[in-house]
Order: C-alpha cells, then sequence, then structure tokens
C-alpha cells in the first residue's frame, strides 16, 4: 500500500515526457494544417511583398532599366519617358552571358533597339557598363553614376517580384543617399504577385527570387 | 550552501545544460555537415540529370541553344542521326517589334553557320507556343516513325523527361534524349562557380514548380495598358 502511494513521487517523469512530445507533434501538426489551410493567403501576402515597386508620380532625372526581362522592363521605361517624367534613360549592359541565342547581339543592345522602336530618341538613351553581371553589380555602377554626374532623382525599372530585393541592394550598397531612388514594378509574363503559386511559371520564378532574398538578407551574394 | 542558494542556482545550472546539449548536437551537425557536403552536394546536382544510355536516332530536334546545334552537327556527321527538324515558336513582344529574328530564323542562321550538310535539315509544320507543344509534336513523331531524339543540356534533362513522362499517354514510348554538357558547369563541383550555383538552382526551382504546380492554369496575358498602368500612376 505504501509502495504504491509513493511509486508516483519516485519514478522518472515518463508519462509526462511522453506526453510533452504529443503537445510538441500536435502544435506542429496544427501549424503544418493552418499553413496550408492558408496557404492561398500566404503565398498573396509573400507576392505582395516581393511587389516593394510602384508607378511614378512625379518625374526622375533618369530611368535606369535593369537587365533581365527585355521583354517588359523596356516596355515600362518607354512608358514612363513618353508621360513625360524622365529626359533620360540609362540602360544596363551587362557582361556577354546571356547572349547565347540573341542573334550575336547582347542584351543591352537589344533593349537599346526596343527602346528606339517604342519611340525613346537615341540622344535620350545612355549605357551603363555593368563590371559584375549581377544585381548588385548594377547598383555598384548605378551608385558611382549618380556620383559623377551628380544625378538627383532615379526610377530603377524591373520586374515586380524582384524588387524587394532591389530595395534591399539599394540600402546595402548606399546607393540612395539622397533618398531619390524609386523602384518601379513591371508586369512579367506568366505570372503576377496575386496568383504567382498557381502557375508553373510563377512557382520557378518567385521560388527562385526567394532563394536569391535570402541570399542578399544573409549578405551571400 | 543552505536550500535557498542550491534553489536559486538551479534554473541557472538547467540553461547551462540545455546550451551545452544543443551546443553539442548542433557542432556535430555542423561537422556532419561539413564531412559530407560535397557528396550531399554532387547529389543534389544529379537529381537534375536523367542517365540516358546512347543510341542511335533519325531525327534530332534541339531544345537548347547554339550547343545544341553543334551536338547536333556532331552526331549528324558521325552518322549517328540522319536529320535535324527546326521548328517555329510563337513570336514574343521583342519578336513583333523586329528588334529579334524569329526563333526560325535564328535557328537556320545558326545552321548555315555550322555548315550542316545538304538534305539533313527540315522544318516541322506550325507554331509552337509552349514546350509542352513541342514534346507534344515530338512524342507523336516518335509514335508515327520513331527514333525521336531531344538535344538537351544536361541540368534540364530530368525536368524534360518527367514532362514527357506525363504528356505520353498510356505509356506510349517518349523520344530520346541527348544530353550536352554545360562547359562551365561539372556536376562534380557545381557548387564552386557563381554560375554553376545559379544554374543549380534555377533548374532546380523549375523542376520542383513542375512538381507541384496546378498544370490546368494560366495567368492572364499582359495588355499595353499594363506597361502604362505600372509606369506612371493615373495615367490613363
Amino acid at each position: 500500500m505504501n509502495d504504491a502511494s509513493t511509486l508516483p513521487a519516485e519514478s522518472p517523469p515518463k508519462p509526462s515526457a511522453l506526453r510533452k512530445w504529443l503537445v510538441r507533434c500536435g502544435v506542429c501538426a496544427a501549424v503544418l494544417a493552418a499553413v496550408w489551410w492558408s496557404r492561398a493567403g500566404l503565398a498573396h501576402a509573400w507576392g505582395d511583398y516581393l511587389n516593394a515597386g510602384r508607378p511614378l508620380t512625379q518625374p526622375v532625372d533618369v530611368v535606369f532599366i535593369l537587365g533581365g526581362d527585355l521583354e517588359t522592363r523596356p516596355f515600362v521605361a518607354a512608358e514612363i519617358y513618353r508621360a513625360g517624367f524622365v529626359k533620360k534613360v540609362l540602360v544596363s549592359q551587362p557582361q556577354l552571358h546571356s547572349n547565347d541565342f540573341l542573334g550575336g547581339k547582347t542584351e543591352g543592345d537589344l533593349t537599346l533597339e526596343v527602346l528606339d522602336k517604342l519611340g525613346v530618341p537615341e540622344a535620350a538613351i545612355e549605357s551603363l557598363p555593368i563590371e559584375v553581371d549581377s544585381t548588385r553589380g548594377e547598383m555598384v555602377s548605378l551608385r558611382k553614376y549618380i556620383a559623377e554626374n551628380n544625378i538627383g532623382s532615379v526610377a530603377i525599372v524591373s520586374s515586380d517580384f524582384h524588387t524587394r530585393r532591389i530595395c534591399w541592394l539599394v540600402a546595402q550598397e548606399s546607393v540612395d543617399n539622397n533618398g531619390q531612388v524609386i523602384v518601379v514594378s513591371a508586369p512579367v509574363d506568366g505570372c503576377r504577385p496575386h496568383d504567382w503559386w498557381r502557375s508553373e511559371t510563377g512557382l520557378g520564378v518567385y521560388l527562385l527570387e526567394t532563394l536569391k532574398v535570402a541570399s542578399v538578407a544573409l549578405h551571400l551574394s | 550552501m543552505t536550500l535557498n542558494d542550491s534553489e536559486q542556482e538551479k534554473p541557472t545550472r538547467t540553461w547551462k545544460s540545455w546550451f551545452q546539449r544543443w551546443f553539442a548536437y548542433c557542432f556535430c551537425a555542423a561537422v556532419i555537415l561539413w564531412a559530407v557536403h560535397p557528396w550531399l552536394l554532387r547529389e543534389i546536382g544529379r537529381q537534375l540529370i536523367h542517365p540516358v544510355p546512347a543510341a542511335n536516332v533519325e531525327t534530332l530536334v534541339v531544345l537548347d541553344g547554339r550547343l545544341g546545334y553543334e551536338r547536333a552537327r556532331q552526331l549528324i556527321e558521325a552518322g549517328d542521326a540522319e536529320k535535324l527538324v527546326l521548328h517555329r515558336k510563337q513570336p514574343s513582344r521583342v519578336v513583333e517589334l523586329g528588334v529579334l529574328p524569329t526563333h526560325l530564323e535564328l535557328s537556320q542562321a545558326v545552321v548555315r553557320e555550322l555548315e550542316f550538310p545538304e538534305g539533313t535539315v527540315q522544318v516541322w509544320d506550325g507554331e509552337y507556343g509552349h514546350i509542352d507543344e513541342v514534346l507534344l509534336k515530338a512524342i507523336a513523331e516518335e509514335q508515327r516513325n520513331g527514333h525521336v531524339g531531344l538535344v538537351v543540356t544536361k541540368w534540364r534533362s530530368q525536368l524534360l523527361h518527367e514532362r514527357m513522362t506525363r504528356l505520353a499517354q498510356n505509356g506510349e514510348a517518349v523520344p530520346q534524349l541527348i544530353l550536352i554538357d554545360d562547359p562551365e558547369v561539372h556536376p562534380g563541383n557545381w557548387w564552386t562557380t557563381r554560375h554553376g550555383v545559379r544554374l543549380v538552382a534555377m533548374n532546380w526551382m523549375r523542376l520542383l514548380a513542375f512538381r507541384i504546380s496546378d498544370k490546368s492554369y494560366k495567368s492572364p496575358e499582359l495588355k499595353p495598358q499594363d506597361f502604362q498602368d505600372a509606369a506612371v500612376a493615373g495615367k490613363q
């Protein structure tokens, strides 16, 4: 009788450890279920978060088109020019890495041609050589350009999913000393910030961008 | 030491032992990870490559740029393939603007430059908007005549294999993949170069996207108004 009454106090708390693990597993399962249940909302929120660019509300001195999407970014820059919001369009001239099947031309050359076709005069376009073929390399070159040419305000045009990373790189590379750098989002073919998780193109693009955002946050690239 | 003292020290000791235990776990995990990371990264890269035995084919379709055409030229010259077929892609915005030649014109220019033997190059009828349409045509061709080879970079071969397997109905035979190397990226050490990391990350995300995406959904196409709306606020 005595033995039985002392047993719970003396024995190691095995049932309670088991209970603890069961509670932990239950909490994990509940969190996973909640994430799965609200996946569309979370994905929508992530798409909105990555899309940090906005249309221009006032004129700027220069519009800078980042390399990477010939099919959309120059079109937005040309619209800014046509709206009379800028007089100078700056084109990124990255190294010859992505011109495998562009008819022997660089992406920068083709961007100049697209702008020409869209009615931006040659005198209003300038090429900016990029030493390192990356978004960070483009920001470094832009910082030098701003300093050398005494530029007041700049609009950076890039794909919508890319704009959050640009904002971080603008801060990391001290591009925006006067608070006059504005990021403009160009829409993307095949996916939008509010439906990216539904299409194969969107998933591929946003998953890769998530990795890149993480690498910029950790200063790995 | 009084009872009160020992009671006060107890939480500190618990926190200390918890920290020591987790530090030991993390340290061991880091050491193991460091020891196996070359093997692990190699395996991550290898998952993207679909192993295919070498075989003779009759018709070649190039899906990956200039290197693919160079490989096709070698195969035809060596007698391992008979002909190359080119295809038309739906023109993109920049092609419609007249800045870039069409995909067919670019392919024909490379073919001329590489001096393919006369009579070995043909053009498929029709226009293909998505890679799936090209693959469906290649599968149909495989059923009709057999021995179709798709020339692709090895890093996207697993994705193309899975895509073809999904497209092929009732276990139809699928075209043979002919893999080409990326001269800048080696499967044994892809993580040592920036280009290698980019390539593997991009192809892994594409493979993952293919596996988990809703195949029926199509985002609406962009219109000129979308560019105007994105450029300047309030402009109609």
